[in-house]
């Protein structure tokens, strides 16, 4: 039975790997619209339910200022629960130094997958040298950074970042929801075709008017990675999105986890 | 599970980066995830006046059974673009015809002033007045529904940026619905229901602009009990749409 039939009749898949390249975990540290706020095992509750086998997340602590105090909390929570919930440890210029030790205290951690910036809630640009202490750290060691973009917010146009690779061209970059509009999903295409490590992370992408199915036309397929942005967004949206759309099971497959794996080098989830 | 599709619409021809577009093929995609149903509205700006352009909505729909016509509604200022009060009495009765007014795309606040007559003729109808969150002021919105109490209103493409606003309205007003197509909150659907009572929401999926899977995959697996999501899924559409 095809994967998008299965679960019309209210069956996930046995087997199907989904990892969430994009999330986040917190108690109530985030408030600028209202948003429930679940303990972390409940979040991961949910998650099995539709699917979803494993998260990588940041920490909505250290999103809004608190960034050593976040990561070190996040940290803790990924002790507890070592084969659902991974950490992208965050960093922002303002507190570089502290910051970087940090990251690299945790490099080689089994749960540490990589860095989250988020240049809006930063307040410094991407186009800024601001980030390049980091750029040049995560160059150097293969760490994944995952950046939040939106076409539309002058800290983080995807297309800010052509300067950056220019740069730094190894730089393994997940871009977070392609950059959400048309055009910045356009940009965040022509980033991934130009560049070897460039990854497009499809939350947020529901909205730039380009449906799944011709985004995988557009896009290079394997540069395609899955993700939710819970417990900011409903995790349903972007699990539904892929699987039922009319994407053959194959591409189904590699998108909600095998992509992210092959980009970070790593198994995330068994077989 | 079936469902009935509040918030849809098509062009007349492909789209760049829609897999869906055409009338033929949003119901066709529509049908394939179990969408036995719903309201249609011309998206395209191009084909002619006002008229023609919901003559083309109306066509579309009659084609079919289980196809509604959403009519863009303009306000009563240019006698020979917006339609005489017999007109939408008509519609409304004998093709079950929806409205939507477009306050931002059409320059034309939605207040009581702008509608007038208008708004009495779709309370007396009792005939759902379609309008996008993106484009509406809520402020506009109280002063309408100060006036015409029970008037539809169905409010389309929430934002999770303004939920406190929208959420306080609909406790405020009577006879405001929300469609699905834009709640992408965290457990937002089971949050709205909660506070607002299922028999407020709508299934929306805002095709062509964007896809369906998200909306049909919600509802299949929210937490809600069975009746609360036949409510969302189809029912509420039956009671305010097909059951005028």
């Amino acid at each position: 039975m095809k994967i998008k039939e299965a679960v019309q009749n209210g069956v996930i898949p046995e087997g199907l790997r989904i990892f969430d390249a994009h999330a986040h975990v917190g108690e109530g540290e985030y408030n600028a619209a209202y948003l429930y706020t679940l303990p972390v095992e409940e979040t991961l509750r949910l998650s099995r339910k539709i699917g979803i086998g494993a998260m990588a997340a940041s920490s909505f602590k250290a999103l809004v200022g608190k960034g050593v105090e976040g990561n070190a909390k996040l940290m803790e929570l990924c002790a507890a629960y070592p084969k659902e919930l991974f950490a992208y440890l965050y960093y922002e210029p303002r507190l570089s130094d502290a910051l970087l030790t940090q990251i690299n205290a945790y490099r080689n951690h089994p749960s540490f997958i990589g860095v989250k910036i988020h240049p809006r809630e930063a307040k410094t640009s991407i186009e800024t040298d601001a980030y390049d202490p980091l750029y040049a750290y995560c160059e150097k060691h293969g760490v994944m950074i995952l950046c939040h973009t939106w076409a539309t917010e002058p800290e983080n146009n995807p297309a800010s970042f052509a300067p950056v690779l220019k740069r730094f061209p190894k730089l393994n970059l997940l871009l977070g929801h392609m950059g959400g509009t048309y055009q910045g999903c356009m940009s965040s295409i022509e980033l991934a075709k130009k560049y070897k490590n460039v990854y497009l992370d499809i939350n947020g992408s529901l909205y730039s008017q380009i449906w799944i199915e011709e985004l995988a036309k557009l896009a290079p397929q394997e540069k395609l990675v899955f993700s939710t942005d819970q417990v900011f967004n409903d995790p349903r949206i972007v699990v539904g999105r892929v699987l039922l759309s009319d994407l053959d099971d194959a591409l189904k497959r590699r998108i909600l986890c095998e992509n992210f794996e092959a980009a970070i080098g790593r198994t995330l989830l068994p077989a | 599970m079936i469902f009935k599709d509040i918030n849809s619409g098509f062009y007349l021809e492909q789209k760049t980066g829609r897999y869906a577009a055409t009338g033929t093929e949003v119901s066709r995609c529509g049908e394939a995830l179990g969408i036995v149903s719903a309201a249609y509205m011309n998206l395209d700006r191009g084909c002619g006046t006002l008229r023609q352009t919901n003559d083309m909505t109306r066509e579309f729909c009659r084609e079919k059974s289980g196809r509604f016509p959403v009519l863009r509604l303009l306000p009563p200022g240019y006698p020979d673009e917006c339609y005489a009060r017999e007109e939408i009495v008509q519609l409304a009765s004998e093709e079950k015809a929806l409205f939507r007014v477009c306050p931002g795309q059409d320059a034309s606040p939605l207040t009581p002033w702008m509608f007038g007559w208008m708004l009495d003729v779709l309370t007396e109808t009792r005939t759902p007045l379609l309008v996008s969150l993106q484009e509406l002021e809520l402020r506009d919105a109280a002063a309408v529904k100060e006036a015409y109490p029970d008037l539809r209103l169905v409010i389309t493409n929430t934002t999770q940026w303004m939920n406190r606003q929208y959420i306080r309205f609909a406790q405020h007003y009577p006879e405001v619905y929300f469609d699905t197509s834009n709640i992408i909150e965290y457990y937002g659907m089971e949050n709205i229901v909660n506070l607002l009572g299922a028999e407020r929401i709508l299934f929306g999926t805002y095709m062509p602009e964007k896809e369906p899977y998200d909306k049909v995959f919600q509802l299949l697996y929210c937490e809600l009990s069975e009746e609360q999501k036949q409510l969302i899924a189809y029912g509420n559409f039956e009671r305010l749409v097909e059951e005028r």
